[in-house]
């Protein structure tokens, strides 16, 4: 017969016939099983897109007429939710073996049951690897002799549907090669579930057979398989060699109701009026300043940087700046520091190296430095007493100006020590008079989390009237 | 904060990692649908949590994958859907992501992948900085295959290349890697947020879902059919297609920045990411002195800028490439160079040169 007169002419790829499976190879019937279902529910098959790893059963996507995509080895899954992310309108179907799919894909396999999204995955368990030769595969059953299990698989096998159904796919179901019309049934009810569907189907491999002594798997399944009606949790067991294998579906449900995580509302904070804070900017007249502002993780390190260099923008939105900050693995308890350039010329070298303000909330960097502080010698150095060492400071040149403030403490006794930071703010802010007033508080208000703006603006109050 | 309302010179303090998203909000434009598939790493979890909620807001797609490896499959099959489809992670899992970017490549998939680099090898230092990965980015994966790679040296410069790669991504319908590091994926530094044309979708690429009915495969396949033919004549006419796509078109796509007059140079220091920056500064500071210095800074660090290197080169010219790794780039000066001198400035990671210490080498030399 001429190819094109063939009933499924439309969905194949007559360019590249033949295929090159076993003659005997029984993946051809899923194929055909596939083709049958797409033309029986009327789909568009523009809108198909099939994505296969690789093996023998992953080649079926180059033989399908649609759009596909013959990914990497265990990678369909991943590849195919990548389509589907894209183009949502999409029936997007993963065509693989039991080892891309449940062995090297495994992690694959169990996230898209989470992540819920509606894709297709049809795996052809032939109980291991074919293409190779037939190594032993996740779901090889004891005792099965392979090229890597001579003398017997000693390994216990994967239950695909037990792992799908507690991976939480919303359709579940088994068939086989030889029973074409169970399995076009499967596939349609699969099409038509709008979560995550996962349908194995046993296909007998003549490798697996010769090595096994088996005469026909394809005869053993039409002898041993049951379609059931309703299955139980006794259904789920099968292998090549049990008594019973039971086909049907284990589970078809609805895909529960959860908001899809790209296209979720932002949930808005219920956060009072955040208070107005009017300021004027102005040329600051700054050339070039280093900030730092140095302590231990958890005092608001970072936080108090981010104030300065918007408080700094606030007042000159000319200038140019460059915020770094450095601390270790651990977010809380380790040394942390903000290194902030001001620069009326583009900032190059963002560290600081000589600053012209520190800014010590404890002594931690010091130390780990050996107990020397850093700091321009006509420079200004403002310490909260409550937790720095007063000592460190026993060796600055007498051109350095100090100033001390026990920011922690009036902190705790007033407020929260989580606003030490802009305590000693609102005492740097009157000390150094380097930005503005308002155009610091302005940046306060920004950078709060909502609801404790009102209490970092008293904080900043109490630092400056000190 | 991600849309400029009050004016012009209204500029927004945001990071290198956050400007990754705003690069590809402005490619987008509200006219192309962004995928972005990624798995949380130090330090580049940032551009996640920011494209978790600032992508929905443009028509894209935030999804947080099982692993690496999904990442990079996902956006290949978004990329070769329509979408601008791009990743970001670090080192360690850029070796994960090493087999897809080769497949990508081998589809002709427009992918962006953005490798915020730390001190490495293996685990290394997640929360310091390390150029370590820039041969990785050229060689890493199996097989020869094209590779465009940028390297931004600021915030700003980080939203233009996020940009430019997903442009260059779709001319030549391929995997573009941009590499920040951890400084500039962590500086904070104000900008003003452009207003740039939506980059329109390669008209000669074809798209799922458009009717075209194509096959990709990994294997080696025909060039026009795109179906697997395995043999030596395939072989050779369709890895030398996809080499040539960026071979012939490398003085498009190569971009660096001088300062200082290479013509003169006795020393032209050569750098990338954030050293630049010290290199810079260092060069600032000596700029009366009359001293024969200058600066390459190189923005596309893959394909190297062969013919630029070659017309610099002359004797008694010391070609100093200063980089956080130990002398990756610096290789690659050295195949090259033929009449000159190649010396390298290199730290292992963790930080980059002060100027000091650049002046300090630089006084060595001359
Ligand atoms: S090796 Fe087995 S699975 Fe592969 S084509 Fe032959 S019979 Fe089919």
């Amino acid at each position: 017969m001429d190819i094109s007169q063939h009933p499924y002419a439309e969905l194949l790829r007559k360019e590249m016939m033949p295929n090159i499976w076993c003659s005997g190879c029984r993946i051809g019937r899923i194929k055909n099983a596939f083709i049958e279902a797409v033309q029986h529910q009327g789909y568009n098959p523009d809108k198909c897109a099939v994505v296969s790893g690789i093996g023998c059963s992953s080649r079926i996507a180059g033989y399908l007429n649609l759009d596909g995509i013959h990914s990497t080895h265990g990678r369909a899954i991943p590849t195919a939710l990548g389509v589907k992310l894209a183009d949502p309108e999409l029936m997007v179907t993963v065509m693989g073996g039991d080892g891309d799919i449940l062995g090297i894909g495994g992690n694959h396999f169990l996230a898209l049951g989470r992540h819920g999204k509606d894709l297709n995955i049809i795996c052809m368990n032939n109980y291991g690897y074919s293409m190779t030769g037939f190594q032993h595969g996740p779901t090889t059953p004891f005792g099965a002799k392979t090229v890597t299990t001579s003398g017997g698989n000693p390994y216990a096998p994967l239950n695909p549907i037990a792992v799908a159904l507690a991976a939480g796919y919303t359709f579940v179901a088994r068939s086989t090669s030889s029973h074409p019309y169970h399995l076009v049934d499967c596939l349609v009810s699969a099409m038509n579930n709008k979560g995550p569907s996962f349908i194995e189907v046993l296909v007998p491999c003549m490798l697996f057979e010769r090595r096994n002594k088996i005469k026909s798997l394809d005869a053993l399944f039409l002898e041993k398989a049951t379609i059931k009606e309703t299955l139980s949790q006794a259904d789920i067991h099968q292998n090549a060699f049990s008594e019973e294998i039971s086909l049907g579906v284990f589970r078809d449900s609805q895909i529960p109701d959860r908001p899809a995580p790209a296209f979720a509302k932002a949930v808005k904070k219920k956060a009072g009026k955040k208070p107005r804070v009017t300021f004027k900017s102005k040329d600051s007249g700054i050339d070039y300043m280093q900030i730092r502002m140095e302590g231990t993780g958890g005092q608001g390190i970072v936080q108090g940087g981010k104030t300065m260099i918007n408080a700094a923008m606030n007042m000159d939105p000319k200038l140019n700046s460059t915020l770094i900050k450095r601390y270790g693995p651990e977010m809380k308890g380790g040394s942390c520091l903000t290194d902030i350039v001001l620069s009326s010329q583009p900032v190059d070298y963002p560290f600081v190296e000589i600053p012209d303000l520190l800014i010590m909330m404890s002594g931690l960097i010091t130390k780990e430095r050996g107990g020397k502080v850093i700091v321009n010698e006509n420079g200004t150095v403002v310490i909260d007493e409550s937790t720095v060492d007063l000592s460190l400071l026993d060796d600055l040149a007498d051109t350095v100006k100090i100033f001390k403030v026990p920011a922690t403490q009036i902190a705790r006794e007033n407020f929260r020590v989580v606003v030490a930071n802009n305590v000693m703010m609102g005492f740097v802010c009157k000390t150094t008079s380097i930005i503005d007033k308002n155009c610091i508080k302005a940046a306060i208000v920004k950078s709060a989390p909502p609801g404790t703006e009102e209490m970092n603006l008293a904080a900043f109050e109490k630092g400056y009237e000190l | 904060m991600t849309k400029d309302k009050k004016g012009d010179n209204k500029r927004v303090l945001i990071t290198g990692n956050d400007a990754v998203v705003e690069g590809l909000c402005c490619a987008a434009g509200n006219k192309r649908r962004i995928v972005y598939a990624g798995y949380p790493i130090t330090p580049a979890s940032e551009i996640a949590t920011r494209a978790s909620v600032v992508l929905a807001k443009h028509g894209g797609t935030f999804i947080q994958m099982e692993d690496e490896i999904a990442s990079i499959q996902a956006i290949s099959g978004a990329g070769l859907a329509g979408a601008i489809a791009v990743t970001a992670t670090s080192g360690p899992g850029m070796s994960l992501m090493s087999e897809g970017l080769g497949f990508a490549a081998m589809i002709e998939s427009p992918i962006i992948c953005v490798n915020v680099q730390r001190g490495a090898p293996s685990t290394g230092m997640p929360t310091w900085m390390g150029q370590g990965d820039m041969m990785q980015a050229r060689w890493g994966t199996h097989g020869d295959r094209p590779v465009i790679v940028l390297v931004p040296n600021s915030v700003e410069e980080t939203l233009l290349l996020t940009y430019e790669a997903c442009k260059l991504s779709q001319e030549y319908l391929n995997p573009v890697t941009l590499m920040l590091d951890e400084i500039i994926g962590h500086m904070e530094e104000p900008i003003s947020i452009p207003k740039l044309p939506p980059i329109p979708v390669n008209p000669d690429s074809q798209i799922i879902g458009n009717g075209h009915r194509f096959h990709r495969t990994g294997l080696t396949h025909d060039l026009e059919s795109c179906l697997p033919s395995i043999n030596p004549e395939t072989q050779e006419k369709l890895v030398r297609k996809l080499l040539d796509k960026v071979k012939k078109n490398a003085d498009k796509i190569i971009k660096y920045e001088t300062y200082g007059s290479l013509s003169e140079a006795k020393v032209i220091i050569v750098c990338y990411g954030s050293e630049s920056r010290s290199v810079k500064a260092a060069l600032k500071q000596i700029s009366g002195k009359k001293m024969k210095v200058a600066m390459l800074r190189l923005i596309t660090a893959w394909p190297t800028p062969k013919d630029l290197i070659c017309k610099l080169d002359k004797k008694d010219r010391i070609f100093l490439v200063a980089e956080i790794n130990d002398g990756q780039i610096k290789i690659e000066f050295e195949r090259y160079i033929k009449k000159g001198d190649v010396e390298g400035l290199n730290l292992m990671g963790g930080r980059i040169h002060t100027p000091g210490e650049i002046l300090e080498a630089v006084e060595r030399l001359i």
